[in-house]
């Protein structure tokens, strides 16, 4: 795949460069505040959108490689878009629509990877959610179980022993899964 | 699916089955979609916990950036000042912010398009960049209505940057004022066909550029792109009302 020079973009948001993050805002900024606004939402409602995105770039960035092989801008807003759909959708604003009309415009590649990037975000987001309603002792677990550490270690900093760990690690995925599967996702 | 509780599917993915639990389960595997989905989810919420809970300190010092340009560029919705204003402030790092103001001169009868339409470019702060101070000082010519002066300097923004839907709208206007009415209506039309938020102060005045060749039908078209409810729409009902 061919990456695109607008590849920069992210870099800058993965390495914190704020004269290029500025750059981002001075130029995109404007676009999806005037999208957001003349549809239902404030200037604040843009604010966290194009926040949020941003973070959900970043992410998908960091932690699955992502590389553009389109420009950033429809990327971008195609982000924005989707999630300000979502938002509307879950403030009862139904049905939208025309909203996502002029995605053909903007080719295949482009709404592939904004696309993926919303929908991996979003699983992300439920599965931290759910991860949220468990009990702080299953919190605990999972999250020094998941660290990469090795679970003797753990289980002695927990003080409990091995096989405790084990079982009570694996319990408290499955009602970690459970929950997920219940949202439907 | 086989008799298969999660627990179980867990320690597989997780290498905690003696050898004989794990040949019959890859076994059952095989031939199991719904014991292979449910692997997969675990396996997929397996690896996203390992990749967001910890810590991420280039997360937080991003959301730290974020968090001062949503500030920036983001605080306030759009002003549209009622006289010329030049505002710098010192803030190091910062925008052009343009705003439109139009004033109608004369309600009288007649030729009042002419004297309809004065447009601002007001600057918040200052800022550095090359492009943006080249925008600075055309705003200077162009709030003193000196267009033909202003043009040079827009044409430059322009060519520092062709997406510049700032320079791109000002430049249209500054055409229109000098007599390059086919030159306006290309730049407003892109701007229109644009994204950004002067779309419909570009739409607007695309009506303005026909409303002041008494082409009614094509400036109430124009009009007619201008839903309610954006920045430019109760202007835009004015010109409509003066046009009936």
């Amino acid at each position: 795949m061919l990456v695109h020079a607008d590849q920069r973009y992210i870099t800058a948001l993965l390495e914190n460069d704020q004269q290029l993050i500025g750059d981002i805002y001075r130029r995109f900024a404007p676009t999806i505040r005037s999208h957001i606004m003349n549809h239902r939402g404030t200037a604040d409602d843009a604010a966290d959108i194009f926040q949020e995105s941003l973070i959900d770039i970043y992410n998908q960035a960091r932690h699955n490689g992502l590389q553009l092989s389109c420009p950033f801008e429809p990327f971008l807003l195609l982000v924005c878009k989707r999630k300000w759909l979502n938002e509307l959708k879950k403030r009862g604003h139904s049905p939208v629509t025309k909203l996502l009309d002029d995605l053909s415009e903007w080719g295949e590649d482009t709404f592939a990877v904004a696309e993926g990037v919303a929908r991996e975000e979003d699983k992300a987001r439920v599965f931290l959610e759910q991860f949220k309603r468990l009990s702080e002792k299953c919190r605990e677990i999972l999250r020094l179980s998941l660290s990469g550490d090795p679970q003797e270690k753990i289980a002695g900093q927990l003080g409990v022993t091995y096989g405790y760990l084990r079982k009570k690690k694996s319990e408290c995925m499955a009602t970690l899964l459970s929950y997920i599967q219940a949202q439907k996702i | 699916m086989a008799a298969y509780d999660k627990e179980f599917i867990i320690r597989y993915a997780d290498n905690e089955l003696s050898e004989e639990e794990r040949r019959q389960f890859e076994a059952d595997l095989l031939t199991d979609a719904s014991l292979a989905a449910e692997l997969s989810l675990y396996l997929e919420v397996r690896r996203v916990l390992e990749q967001r809970l910890p810590p991420d300190a280039g997360a937080d010092a991003l959301r730290s950036t974020l968090s001062d340009l949503n500030k920036e560029y983001f605080a306030s919705p759009v002003r549209r000042p009622s006289r010329v204003r030049w505002i710098a402030y010192s803030a190091a790092a910062a925008c052009i912010v343009v705003v439109v103001g139009i004033y109608l001169v004369s309600s009288g009868n007649g030729d009042f398009i002419d004297r309809l339409g004065r447009t601002e470019m007001v600057s918040t702060e200052s800022r550095g960049a090359n492009a943006d101070s080249v925008l600075q000082q055309a705003a200077v010519f162009f709030n003193n209505q000196q267009f033909d002066k202003a043009l040079p300097l827009l044409d430059k923004a322009v060519a520092a940057d062709s997406s510049s839907q700032l320079a791109l709208f000002y430049r249209g206007i500054a055409e229109w004022h000098t007599g390059s009415v086919g030159l306006a209506r290309k730049d407003l039309t892109n701007v229109y066909n644009g994204e950004s938020l002067l779309r419909y102060e570009a739409a607007f005045y695309l009506s303005l550029t026909y409303a002041g060749e008494k082409n009614r039908a094509a400036a109430m078209e124009w009009l007619d792109k201008i839903p309610a409810g954006t920045p430019v729409s109760s202007r835009a009902n004015e010109l409509r009302d003066k046009l009936k």
